[in-house]
């Protein structure tokens, strides 16, 4: 179905779970966004005073992402959804998924993003600039992900899908340089590690937000586009208009 | 609304509809068996039905919703003539029925009837014993064997899922049966004179949850067999046993699509505010 204004269900209270759980996921997703956030910050400002807080945060996505689901198994059992309201149910239910393992990777990442910092080895700064900058991109993919879904947005998912082409071609040319770096300084390999593993954290980021593009798309077109190319998207988005 | 016997049951004349042939491999496409073109149906001046174009397939199971009053149980009663029965009731257009009209001057009422079987909201067993219900339509047919009658019940009952329940009490009175038995009873009556169409409007809203499941099981069991329509308030209903959903709303085909389609990905925003709760 072509995407138009849907007015309330007959069952206003249907409405306000729905409403809801969206909202909830939302929240869930500005946690995930400020771990991702704080992760990233650590390459220019050092660890964080307060760790814990960190480690908080994540603790509390993961209560969220069980309470989510449990939510929307509720919705599921007692609305019986069908159509766009379905659609909104999956893909609340994957995006909870997706969110809860970008936490799990932002938490990875600011642990070896402090664990750089505290080698007495550094490593040099345009590794590091490097790293920053990919951080810096998927931070605005996820912002971008997270605002297309608040929305409902195919036209800015489909934009965010597209950033991810930037973030696969500096992901390629970073391992090439860490790999480049290994070899020079196999006595530093632990540094060079931990640098591949928080790019790859970071890469992980922007494939999870692309899932979540893909849900945004499907709620709205009902067209599952996951495993599909960008041209196609695009062309099914330019047909679906 | 509850039928005269007459209503159920097979018919004197012998004014066959065309051999459907062979049933359609599983997967396979299925041919239409019922098309409707341009039908319209009035109550007096008041119109039922408005230009319904539809297309049937064959032994498959195609569900009618809407809203109560948009002509869901008018459009099933069309398939096989009962709107006749109401005074003031005209129509236009055609249904076909295997490609023959079923309005044509020479086809015979009774034998359209005895081709598209009808079973109704509310079990409505004759005050008579179960295997007298089963051979109801096969006695006013003529048939008087005893040893083909039995295997007639036998055959039905089986079918219907009722078999292994009454056989040691089928001259017991089919009132003594649940809701639920009735029902599969009077599918069983219906399939006894081996219809091509079964026509339920309602089938299962009288029922209690194990009986309904028992009369959704039995409905995947029969359309291998037998084209089947059915009308239902629920959707989820309609959404676990049918093949097709067509949505009415108003006496107008709003749209018919596959039933998977239909409930996840609904071309028209009317089809999609009605199964989301949002119509009214």
């Amino acid at each position: 179905m072509k995407e138009t204004e849907l007015s309330g269900h007959i069952s206003s209270q249907f409405d306000h779970e729905l409403d809801s759980l969206r909202g909830r996921l939302l929240k869930m997703g500005g946690l995930v966004e400020q771990q991702l956030s704080a992760a990233v910050s650590i390459l220019s400002e050092g660890p964080p005073q307060d760790a814990d807080h960190l480690r908080g945060k994540e603790k509390q996505v993961n209560r969220m992402e069980v309470s989510i689901d449990e939510a929307a198994l509720r919705l599921l059992v007692r609305r019986q959804p069908a159509a766009g309201d379905l659609r909104m149910l999956i893909a609340i239910l994957k995006t909870n998924t997706d969110l809860e393992r970008i936490g799990d990777e932002a938490e990875r990442a600011a642990a070896m993003a402090t664990s750089l910092l505290r080698k007495e080895h550094r490593l040099p700064g345009y590794h590091v600039e490097n790293i920053r900058a990919i951080g810096a991109h998927v931070c605005n993919m996820m912002a971008g992900g997270l605002d297309a879904f608040a929305r409902g947005d195919t036209r800015q998912a489909l934009e965010v899908i597209r950033m991810e082409d930037k973030l696969n071609q500096d992901y390629a040319a970073l391992l090439k340089q860490l790999l480049t770096y290994l070899m020079e300084e196999p006595r530093h390999a632990q540094t060079g590690m931990d640098s591949i593993w928080l790019g790859r954290s970071l890469e992980r980021i922007g494939d999870h937000t692309c899932n979540i593009c893909e849900y945004v798309i499907y709620v709205d077109t009902g067209r599952d586009v996951r495993h599909t190319d960008l041209k196609t998207m695009e062309r099914h988005f330019n047909r679906d208009g | 609304m509850t039928p005269e016997p007459e209503q159920n049951a097979a018919a004197h004349a012998h004014v066959a509809l065309p051999d459907p042939g062979s049933a359609p491999r599983d997967g396979a496409p299925s041919r239409p068996c019922i098309e409707t073109h341009g039908f319209h149906l009035y109550y007096g001046a008041k119109p039922a039905l408005k230009n319904i174009d539809l297309s049937i397939p064959e032994r498959r199971v195609t569900a009618i919703i809407g809203p109560s009053g948009c002509g869901k149980s008018t459009l099933l009663r069309s398939f096989n003539r009962m709107n006749e029965l109401i005074d003031n009731v005209r129509c236009e257009g055609r249904i076909l029925i295997h490609g023959a009209d079923i309005h044509a001057p020479e086809q015979d009422v009774a034998s359209l009837r005895r081709h598209v079987g009808m079973v109704f909201q509310k079990p409505n067993p004759f005050p008579k014993s179960i295997y007298e219900n089963v051979v109801y339509g096969l006695r006013i047919q003529g048939i008087r064997g005893r040893r083909h009658l039995d295997d007639a019940v036998e055959h039905a009952l089986r079918r219907a899922a009722l078999w292994e329940e009454v056989r040691g009490r089928l001259h017991e009175n089919a009132l003594s049966l649940s809701g639920g038995q009735q029902q599969r009873l009077v599918i069983a009556r219906a399939i006894a004179v081996a219809p091509r169409v079964l026509l339920l409007d309602e089938p299962a809203s009288a029922l209690d949850p194990i009986s309904t499941l028992k009369i959704e099981e039995l409905i995947f069991e029969l359309k291998s067999d037998y084209t089947i329509v059915i009308v239902t308030h629920n959707m989820q209903q309609a959404a676990r046993v049918s093949d097709h959903t067509a949505y009415l709303y108003m006496g107008e085909l709003i749209e018919f699509n596959e039933t998977s389609r239909l409930f996840t990905q609904p071309r028209e925003k009317m089809t999609e505010d009605y199964i989301t709760g949002r119509y009214g």
